[in-house]
């Protein structure tokens, strides 16, 4: 098998961001369209890691998000904390709970699996609305301090870009190395997987702990771009969301998940309303899942198979 | 007295989810998958059925519902033969189609809740008194239950539906059209999700973005008895309803909507630890 190229993707990333930046620079719509990315591709990395890593179906990766940013929205309002200090909160809360969740939920069903994580979505969303004065219940909380650094827009979109090129590059070794191998036989066949003494329940747990925390990331930055957080936020609607973008892209690459999230959003700006996005969406993924199955990354290896296959017919008549 | 009350009025509501989960087993059963936009055509029928009043809407409210499904009917058939079988893109891409329902729902029908009050007066039922609208639903979706059971067990449509599920390349080779049976299934499980629809909107009623909730909940009541049982899984969308009703009764209100979720959360926990997992196949 090919060896993959364990910092490609993340090199890709850095290039698109430095290209992007001047066309941008100055445009407030787009600066803030870019960080909006930034945090969907957050988002869509992580479904990457849970489902094409590993192959557990969770639909609940905003949730994990809502967590760290509730976490460190309520740590920088009420407690004044700095936002670095949220920032390691927001990943680590997540990425605890994210383990035993797993654990829960490991032994299910995909079928099973998803439906749990829809309804852990639901339940922390009620939670939020009923969470009073602490999660600012229906209003949500308001006024949290930017993110940190100088204060421009152009920071906003290095900071942010430059996080999704930290995670690429951290997936990027790890699923080049045996570990994340070994994460894949346990998506591609569990029993082959048990048989090779891989525990499958730990190994779960172990990507849906790292999917939560990489959620936790992007909740963070989503809470201190925007500045405000309620309970629709990221709620369970984004996270069929982010699952679609990253089928869209590619769900088992490292790039896959963030074109997902890039072009997904693209096409958003595009649209008269934010009603007709579903549509837009879904339609999407059903294209690319009738197109392109492996999502958009694979188109250029899928037309490079289709002229070789033209020219294997070529040279056998 | 008020315990058998709240356990009544459950059971009345819990009938719209069996109705609901009674479609998901249908689908499993003949094609192996689950089409999780199953609560969009509950919202898509009683959309249409409340901007088109009576009872010629409420037949074109089936109609739409019947036809959104065979979309998905088709697409299933699409997806099995080019991934070889995996359930899951099936189920991801009814996902896909659930999203473009309900953000339909939402752009042509707006966000206002849809439900429509029948002023008739409650009727007595064992010295309580009840909606007469949510007795007439309930009749409905028990003889709807009852003719799922004898169309799968004793008719040959049944017989081949059945064989499609267990063997499909086995009924293939016996002569049953099987593609065309389990489009067949989608298009009836579109049709009773569409006739939920249009009960839910004279009773308690729904918004666009029911729809996911609604889907979980059947679902959950679906898996609840195992899946491979359609008359099972539409008891199990009963003791969900009485589970809400119960929880709305007597637990605190911050707790109310969220037990239900709760409790089929544990149900699907308990079964995963406990192997009895019929849900789903390995993808």
């Amino acid at each position: 098998m090919r060896r993959r190229p364990a910092l490609l993707p993340a090199a890709t990333v850095v290039a698109l961001a430095v290209l992007a930046a001047p066309l941008i620079t100055g445009n407030l719509f787009w600066l803030d369209t870019s960080a909006l990315m930034a945090v969907y591709a957050l988002l869509a990395l992580s479904v990457g890691v849970s489902f094409g890593l590993c192959g557990i179906l969770s639909v609940a990766q905003a949730s994990f998000a809502a967590l760290g940013a509730y976490t460190t929205a309520i740590l920088s309002t009420r407690y004044s904390l700095h936002p670095l200090v949220g920032l390691a909160a927001a990943i680590v809360l997540p990425a605890v709970f994210g383990y035993p969740f797993a654990r829960l939920i490991a032994g299910m069903s995909h079928l099973a699996l998803a439906v749990a994580t829809l309804l852990f979505g639901h339940m922390l969303d009620i939670a939020l609305r009923e969470g009073g004065d602490f999660t600012g219940g229906y209003i949500g909380l308001s006024g949290l301090p930017p993110v940190p650094g100088p204060d421009s827009a152009t920071w906003l979109h290095v900071a942010s870009w430059g996080m999704v090129a930290l995670v690429a590059a951290l997936l990027g070794s790890l699923y080049a190395s045996p570990y994340g191998a070994g994460m894949r036989s346990v998506r591609n066949d569990p029993m082959r997987a048990t048989a090779d003494g891989i525990d499958i329940g730990h190994m779960r747990g172990v990507a849906l702990s790292v999917a939560a925390g990489i959620a936790g990331l992007g909740g963070w930055l989503y809470a201190h771009h925007v500045s405000y957080l309620g309970p629709e936020s990221l709620g369970p609607a984004v996270s069929i969301s982010v699952l679609l973008m990253a089928m869209v892209g590619g769900v088992s690459t490292v790039l896959g998940p963030i074109v997902g999230a890039v072009a997904l959003t693209l096409l958003s700006t595009l649209l008269p309303g934010a009603e007709a996005a579903g549509m837009f969406y879904g339609g999407t993924l059903l294209l690319v899942l009738l197109a392109a199955p492996k999502g958009l990354t694979s188109l250029p290896a899928l037309a490079g198979a289709q002229r070789g296959a033209d020219a294997g017919k070529e040279n056998g008549r | 007295m008020e315990l058998a009350e709240f356990v009544v009025r459950g059971a009345l509501l819990g009938v719209t989810y069996g109705l609901i989960a009674c479609p998901i087993a249908l689908v499993y059963v003949t094609s192996g998958t689950v089409d999780l936009a199953i609560g969009a055509y509950v919202v898509l029928a009683a959309a249409v059925s409340f901007a088109a009043p009576g009872s010629v809407g409420m037949l074109l409210a089936i109609c739409v519902a019947m036809v959104a499904a065979s979309v998905v009917g088709v697409l299933s058939s699409l997806l099995t033969r080019r991934y070889q079988g995996d359930k899951l893109i099936v189920i991801l891409a009814s996902f896909g189609f659930a999203m473009m329902v309900e953000s339909f729902v939402l752009t042509f029908f707006g966000k206002d809740p849809f439900v429509r009050q029948s002023g008739a007066a409650p009727v007595e039922f064992l010295g309580m008194p009840i909606a007469r609208q949510s007795v007439i639903s309930a009749t409905i979706g028990l003889v709807l239950a009852a003719s799922v059971y004898v169309l799968l067990h004793r008719t040959m449509l049944g017989r081949e539906m059945r064989a499609s599920a267990d063997n499909a390349r086995g009924a293939a080779i016996a002569g049953i059209p099987v593609r065309r049976v389990q489009l067949a299934t989608f298009i009836l499980a579109g049709a009773l999700a569409g006739i939920a629809g249009v009960m839910t909107l004279h009773g308690a009623g729904l918004i666009f973005s029911s729809a996911v909730p609604l889907t979980i909940t059947s679902l959950g009541g679906a898996i609840m008895f195992g899946l491979n049982r359609p008359l099972h899984a539409f008891a199990g969308g009963v003791v969900i309803g009485i589970v809400e009703s119960l929880s709305a009764g007597f637990a605190p209100s911050q707790l109310s909507t969220l037990l239900p979720f709760a409790f089929i959360f544990a149900v699907l926990a308990f079964k995963a630890m406990h192997g009895t997992e019929m849900a789903g196949g390995r993808a």
